[in-house]
Order: structure tokens, then sequence, then C-alpha cells
């Protein structure tokens, strides 16, 4: 099938590649053989399937044929060993989310945050703090509140993810008693929130923008610098005196010493394979907007933001080393 | 006296087994206090481990004064074989998957005592080549060739 | 009404017709292959139906799924491979009826046990899937504890081996779904430092090993002697009075597999072993399961292909997947900007009518294909053991090796092959462990997190009048055959003797 398709993109494909190469000039003939993008699951889930799109969007521009490579394990720590492993020459690039920092300060990792560096962001969607849309909790100061007086039911994914940090510093920032329960994807904890088994739930906009839309669910607050496009009247966090900023982001790393230049044209074909119709695309059935989409400069400071407050947390959580 | 206990063999692996278990339990690491919520993550475990010692005691009191019931004889084939399996996953990384799975596909019918060699040869040969493309060509899928790679993606 | 018209009208589209069929092939051959199962296959066509229109795109996607679930289980009778998860339940009956030479039966009952099961679900679907999302949403984390409780009450006789080994082979299931992280406390269990084990020990590995490997180990005891072939009788396909034997099995079954199927996160391997459990326990040959019943085949068939179109209904409607497969055609509604979720139903009715159109469609194909094609397969069970069995060696390896493409799969793929080579010489069935991994983290998580929810209160869990059905149902499922046998005994007090020890 690939044959087909390469073929089929192949016109297409060696035009952009000698843009890419005659703008890049005194580099080397980069790429001249197949890219893998190392996913940390399973065929199937998110990141996977992410990684998929942009290996199709990425090879259109590139020319040279782009796959995915599944290392599952260790909460990352397999995908980070194997990409250690290869060369430093652009031909491996690695899938990242905030799992893989966490997994980087629980000192479970071969590499470190010092040893990658950022190519571009696909996917940023921030967690916002939600309650039940016909809930007592009518703002932030209402659930912060209760959380001081009692404790706040608050679902999430796994413990030590994401989700779980999140809460944590949010309710270590804020003063209140959170207990968090985990499941196992955030439409579950979704529906939990929904059927009223727990009080309040760190969500994304991608699992609940047609809940909000009809009122059964409430964004109280969202967890971001700014305030996020779909929800204009939704404050952040920071606004509230809160410093707290996380979000379930996915974005594609090298090895530092990669060549800089090689690191350059495997940004530049990404951000504009991300620019396709097809990826658009996927980003609406995602939940999200082309906000998502970040360049190399932002979303390396992102990663280091995110490692350095997560390791805060950790610290204080005794998760860290 | 022992020969009149059915299930001896099994009952006394499992309890050595369970032991062992419940020991690599007490290795597990303590959950930070803040977020030790009821169940500890040892409880789970460590309550089928007890489980299943009482029914392996269970079963070993069933067995006793029985005989053991007739088992088919382990021929030194089967031992063969089985070692033949472990060879082959020391070699996959080596050789890679293609190369072993001729190698295997030689060994093991030789090995249970089929005389045609020619048809041997052929299928040694065209088994892990039918593999190859249907999974690495077909259904895209790669796999690990060892010394092949340089020809074989 | 309309929307049902609209959407079975993809079935007159020629493109839509096409790849609807080439999902079906494709997903009856790949399901068929060990360790590569329909969400394997699933995942790795996704980026490419990139190029097609949503809703064929979709329907390939579902075609695939259904003819994956019974693709799985032409392996699990010809070789005791099963090829996907859900078809585990159908070795247990279908190898033996293989090896006695009655291999065309076997695929036949499976075919057509599959295709029934599967349209019986979809009919459902069609009629209620709206009121079916209600049902799947009310369950949470007590709910699935009492379903997990009470698919523990089956451990001791879902095969007929003695129920304290069943029993052991069922916590030593559970024990293995400990392995790996544990969800509500993060803290790392039986991992041995193995990075790979992090996230729990893979299924598929460990079916393949206690199955397939296994077998491979008895078959190089077997001497010498070439066996006998009937080979006149390996193609024979069922005969009418089988049909007539097992079709309460094949109604009773549909109804558990839809029911499972419409649960969120759980799939057709749960259904098809409480398909086959249910099928023993309400058989005259109960005892005679695991030995080559043909009731042992339609059972978990009909179970495992209802809850493929069962699963769907979470995951359109409230964007919970159904099953690992689900989760995948998800992602594939995602590619395509469709939003799965509460909504869904109300805003795209047409996309929804359309995948159970091909659903549909997939049935009537597998099942043309699965009966033309069980005379051509049985077959392979009449090739020698010396050239077949190395080969189902090397797609095993394969097969465990690919889904995360890692050593220490295939590494446990041959551990569990051993163990399963001397847990079945001492009478431990694989029926009781592959019930225990599937319930695994099931019970032990809901528990935890129905803890939470409730305080710390277990009382709580009378407020949730599902949980208490299902707590019944548990109750029952244990004491059915005590108070059954004791009501007997009461009335017949000299003919107990040799009854009641059952």
């Amino acid at each position: 099938m690939r044959h087909w398709m390469k073929s089929g993109l192949l016109m297409t494909s060696l035009a952009t590649a000698a843009l890419a190469f005659s703008a890049t000039s005194g580099a080397d003939d980069f790429p001249s053989e197949p890219i893998e993008i190392v996913v940390h699951t399973s065929p199937g889930g998110g990141t996977d399937t992410t990684a998929r799109i942009v290996a199709l969007a990425t090879q259109a521009q590139l020319g040279t044929n782009v796959y995915v490579q599944n290392k599952k394990g260790g909460g990352g720590s397999v995908a980070m060993s194997y990409v250690k492993s290869k060369p430093a020459d652009g031909y491996t690039v690695m899938a990242i989310t905030p799992t893989h920092l966490f997994t980087m300060l629980r000192g479970n990792s071969p590499l470190d945050i010092d040893d990658i560096q950022g190519l571009a962001r696909a996917t940023d969607d921030p967690i916002i703090v939600m309650v039940r849309g016909d809930s007592r909790y009518k703002s932030i100061h209402d659930l912060i509140e209760a959380g001081r007086a009692g404790v706040i039911k608050w679902g999430g994914t796994q413990i030590g993810g994401v989700d779980h940090i999140a809460a944590m510093s949010f309710a270590k920032a804020a003063g209140m008693k959170v207990s968090f329960v985990p499941f196992d994807s955030g439409a579950e904890f979704a529906a939990a929130l929904s059927r009223g088994d727990i009080d309040a739930a760190g969500l994304n906009i991608s699992e609940t923008r047609d809940q909000i839309a009809a009122g059964d669910f409430r964004p109280l607050a969202v967890m971001a610098d700014d305030r996020m496009k779909a929800l204009p009247d939704v404050p952040t966090l920071s606004e509230k005196g809160l410093d707290i900023s996380f979000s379930t982001v996915r974005g594609y790393v090298v090895l530092k010493s990669t060549p800089k230049a090689r690191q350059e044209i495997l940004e530049k074909a990404m951000l504009k394979g991300m620019e396709s119709d097809r990826y658009q695309n996927y980003l609406k059935g995602i939940g999200l907007d082309e906000t998502s989409i970040e360049d190399a400069a932002d979303w390396d400071s992102q990663i280091r933001r995110m490692y350095k407050a997560g390791q805060e947390t950790m610290q204080d959580l005794g998760l860290a080393r | 006296m022992l020969s009149r206990w059915r299930d001896l063999l099994p009952g006394v692996v499992l309890l050595v087994m369970v032991v062992a278990l419940y020991w690599i339990t007490t290795t597990f690491s303590t959950v930070p206090a803040l977020f030790a919520q009821g169940m500890q993550a040892t409880a789970m475990p460590r309550l089928i481990l007890g489980v299943m010692a009482v029914l392996t005691l269970v079963m070993l009191y069933q067995g006793y004064g029985h005989v053991e019931e007739d088992k088919p004889v382990i021929s030194w084939r089967m031992w063969v074989t089985a070692g033949l399996l472990l060879a082959a996953f020391l070699l996959f990384e080596i050789l890679g998957l293609t190369l072993t799975m001729a190698l295997t596909c030689l060994l093991i019918p030789l090995l249970w005592g089929e005389r045609r060699l020619g048809r041997i040869v052929i299928y040694a040969v065209c088994t892990p080549v039918m593999i190859y493309l249907l999974f690495t060509h077909a259904l895209q899928l790669r796999l690990p060739q060892g010394i092949l790679s340089p020809w074989l993606s | 009404m309309e929307h049902i018209l609209t959407g079975f009208s993809i079935l007159i589209d020629p493109m839509s017709l096409a790849v609807i069929l080439l999902g079906t092939i494709v997903g009856v051959l790949v399901g068929a292959l060990p360790g590569l199962s329909s969400s394997m296959a699933v995942a790795l066509l996704l980026p490419f139906t990139i190029y097609l229109d949503p809703v064929p795109a979709i329907s390939m996607l579902a075609a695939l799924y259904c003819a994956g679930t019974f693709g799985g289980s032409i392996t699990a009778i010809l070789i005791n491979a099963p090829g996907a998860p859900p078809a585990a339940a159908t070795a247990f009956d279908g190898y033996p009826m293989a090896q006695r030479g009655e291999a065309g039966r076997a695929l036949g009952m499976a075919a057509v046990a599959s295709v029934i099961g599967g349209i019986l679900s979809l009919i459902v679907m069609v009629l209620a899937a709206p009121a079916l999302a209600r049902i799947s949403h009310s369950f949470g984390p007590p709910e699935y504890f009492a379903l997990a409780v009470f698919g523990l009450s089956m451990l001791a006789s879902i095969s007929g081996k003695s129920p304290v080994k069943n029993l052991i082979g069922g916590a030593f299931g559970l024990l293995i779904a400990t392995v790996g992280v544990d969800l509500t406390t993060g803290v790392e269990r039986f991992t041995f430092g193995i990075p790979e084990l992090y996230e729990g020990i893979s299924f598929i590995p460990i079916l393949i090993g206690l199955f397939a490997i296994a077998e491979l180990l008895s078959q190089a005891n077997v001497r010498d002697k070439v066996l006998e072939r009937i080979s006149l009788n390996a193609i024979k396909l069922p005969s009418v009075t089988d049909f007539k034997r097992v079709w309460p099995t094949i109604l009773r079954s549909s109804g558990i597999g839809t029911f499972i199927g419409i649960l969120p996160a759980e799939g057709s391997t749960m259904a098809a072993m409480i398909g086959y459990n249910e099928a023993r326990r309400w058989s005259k040959n109960g005892d005679k399961f695991g030995t080559g019943e043909i009731e042992g085949i339609a059972g978990p068939e009909a179970a495992n292909n209802a809850a493929t179109g069962g699963s769907m209904v979470p995951t359109l409607a409230l964007g919970i997947p159904g099953s690992a497969t689900a989760a995948v055609i998800l992602g594939g509604l995602q590619i395509h900007g469709i939003r799965p979720g509460a909504y869904l139903f109300e805003n795209q009715p047409d996309l929804l009518y359309s995948i159970f159109a091909a659903m549909f469609l997939a049935n009537v194909v597998f099942l043309v294909f699965g009966l033309v094609g069980a005379r051509l397969f049985s077959r392979i069970s009449l090739i020698p053991r010396t050239f077949l069995w190395p080969t189902v060696f090397a797609l095993c390896v394969v097969g465990a090796y690919g889904v995360n493409q890692s050593m220490v799969d295939v590494m446990i793929m041959l551990i569990a092959g051993f163990a399963g080579f001397w847990l079945k010489r001492y009478g431990f069935g694989a029926a009781p462990i592959i019930m225990g991994v599937v319930l695994g983290s099931l019970v032990e998580n809901s528990l935890a997190q129905s803890m939470i929810i409730f305080d710390h209160d277990a009382w709580r869990f009378l407020d949730r009048p599902i949980a208490i059905g299902f707590f019944l149902l548990a109750a029952f499922s244990l004491f059915y055959q005590p108070v059954f046998g004791w009501l007997r005994r009461f009335r017949r007090p000299r003919s107990a003797a040799s009854k009641g020890a059952k």
C-alpha cells in the first residue's frame, strides 16, 4: 500500500524536497533515508494516531518515507532508550508528552531534559477545571472555598500522570484538600463527573466541547497562561493569582546533538505538513484548533517550563528523585 | 508413600511461588502519605496470594491418599524442542527473525522425525520468506533482521 | 426511520461497497493471524483512510473490526492459536474438534454463530441505540466492580476440571493482571526492573503462549506414528441437527454479547468468556465441554461478535471506547473531523446507521467467506504436524513481537508456553487463567475507585441498583448448583447419592 502511495506523492514531494534543499544550501542531502517517529504506546491511542497523521503530512513535504515506530513501556523510557541508541542524525524523531517529562523527573529515564531539542508541537490541550452544569460551585472561588472546608473528589488519569500532577499542584497552591480518583481515560472520568460520582475534574476541551456548549459541564478555570480562544469567558488560574499551567501536549523532539540544519529541515516540514487540510481536519476531530501548532522555539521552551513546574510538585509529593 | 499423594508436585511448586512472590511484595515502594487513600498497592497482590495459598492447601488435602493420574510420558524430543525454542529466542537478536525462523523450520521437522529431506529444505526456505513478505511488505510491520538487516528492511 | 434509510443507502454506493468488502477480507485474514488482532489492523490502516470520505472510511474500519473478531476463531480452531483474544474461548472446544477430524464442522459453526450474534446485536442497536447509550452511561466504578464480582463467580465452573484447580488458575490470572504500575497508587508491582512491564504484561503474548506454544510442546511429545486423518470428515460442514441443538445457546450468547458490548471498556473477550460459561452451565453436556462440544463454539462466537456491534454504542455516543479496537476506530472518526460524544446521535444520526449498515454487510460477507473458506481452511488440519507446528511457532513469534515491537513480549510468550504446558499436564485449564487476566485490573481498579467515591463506606454499594443486580447474579451463579442439588435430594432422597455429588 505504501509503495502505491509513494508513487502518488512522488511528484509533489520531489518538488518540495528540491525546494527544501535549495533553501538550506550548504546542508547535505538530508533526508535521503526513511525517517521514523518513535511513539511510546501501542498502535491506536491519541499520541499514536496524531503521530501517524503528522508522519503522513510530513512525508508529503520531505519526499521521503516517514513512519511510526511503536516502543511501548516504562512510561516512555523504552522509547527514550531506543532513541538514545540511535545516531543523532535527524532520522529518528521522538513523539513526546508530559508523561516523558515526568518519567525523566522520576529518574527512570535514560534521557534527560537537556538531551532533547523540540522540533514542533502538534496538539495543545490545556487542562480545564470542570464541574457539572448544575453544580453548586459557580466559580473557581466556590470550589476553592469548598476544598478548604472539606474534601473535593477530583477525577483524573493515573497517579503520577499529568492530570494528577496538575490537580495536586492546584490543590497545594490553593490550599485545598483533594481526594484524587484515577481512571483509565479522560472520557471515563468525564462520564463519572456527569453522573455525579466525582465533584470536579481536570478535563480537556477536546473531550468536553459539546458538553460545555450544552451546559452539562461548567468550566471554572483554565490551567494556562492565556485564556483559550474557544473559551474566552473562562478565566485562567494565573489571573486568580495561582501560577499553574498544565496541558496535555504532544509534540516532537530530536536528540540535542542533531545538526542544526537538519533540525530546521524537519521543523519546517512538520509545520508545513500540519498546515494541510488533513491535519487541520484531524485537529477539529479531536476538538482542537490551529493554536495547537507551535514552532521549535516556543515548543522547546514550553517543554522546559512544564518540566520545572512538574519538578516542584513531584518533589513535594515525594515522587521525584 | 509420596506416590499416593496426587498433585504433590504442583502444590509444592505453587506454595514456593506464593512465598517468593509474597516476599517480592515487601519490596514494593511505599506510597507517599499524601495520596495513600484506602487501598495500598500491596493489598490486592497479597490478598490473591493468600487465597492461592489456601486453595493450594485444599488441593493438597483433596489429593492426599489418591494415586497420581497417569500422564503422558515426556519424551526427550519435548526437552530438545523446548531447548530449541529458547535457543531461537536468544538467536533472534543476532540472526534476526527471518534467519532464525529458517533454522527452526529446518530443525524442528528433523527433530520430530520427518525424513523427507528435500521437502524440509524447500519448506525451511519458503516459510520464512513468505512470512517476511506478508508481514513486512503487506502489513508494514518491521521485524528485526539482525545480520540480514542491510538487505531486508 | 428516515435516518436509518439514509444510513443504509451506503450499501448501494459502489465505492463504499468496495471498501467494506476489502475491509472484511483483510479483517478475516489479519484476525486469523495469531497476535495480529483487529485493533492492530485497524490502527495500521487508520492513516490511509484519510484518502477516503468519512462514511466509507469508518465503514471500512467497522467492517474490519467485525471480520477480525470472526477471523480469530479460524486459527483458534485449527491450530489452538487464537488469532485474537476474543477467540480464546473458541479454542477450548474448537481445537479438540479439529483434532478429532471435524475442523469443517467447527469452522462452519463458528461462522454461522458469529453472523447470527453479529446481526442480532445490530438489530438491537438500530432499534435502541440511544436507550442503550443511557445504560452504558450509567455504568460507573461501583457497577463495574459488581460486574467483575459476577465474572469471578464463574471461575470455579468455567471448565470441567477440578473446581479448586480452576480457582487457583483464576487467582493466577488475577495475579498476572497486577503486574505493572498500580492505577490508584502509582506503585510499580512485579516489574523486576523491566521497563516493558511498567504498563503491565501484554495479554496477547500470554494468550499465544498458553495456547499455541503449550500445544506445540505437547505435539513434540506425540510418538512418531502417523496420525490417522479422517480427511473426508474434516471438510464437512455442520448439519441441521447441529443447528437445532445450538440455537438456544446462540440466542443466549447474542444477548450476553450485546449487553457486555455496550458497557464501556468491556469488549468481546469478556463477552466470549461469559458466553462460553453460560453455554456450559445450561448445556446437557456441560461435563463434556473442553473435549470438543459444538455448543462450546457457538457460545463464545455468537457472544464475541454480538459484542462488536454493542461496543460501537459507548464509542460513538460517549466517546468511551467499548473495546480496544473501538478505541482505534474512535481515532478514525477524529481523523475525519468527527467528534464522537453525547451529541453525535443527535447531530449525525446518518453516520451512525451507515456504520451499522457496514457492519451488517460485513457479517453477510464473512458468512459466505467463512462457509466457503471452512472447506478450504479445514485442510490446514491435514498438514503433517512436522510442518504445521514450526510454521505456527514462526507466526507466533512474529505475532508476539509485532504488537509492541518488543523481544520482552516474545520472552513472555515462551514463559507462558512452558508454564501452560506444565499447568495443563497437572490439570489446570487455560480458561480460568484467561478469565482472571481479563477481570484482574477491573476488579482492583473499580473497587479502589468505588471506595474513594463512597468515602470508604462499602455499604453505599447498596445505593446502586445495577450493582445490586450483579451481586445477586453472582450469588445465583455460585449457589444455584448446590441449592438445586439439595432440592433434588430433598425430593428424591433415594437416588440422590449418585447425582448429588456433582
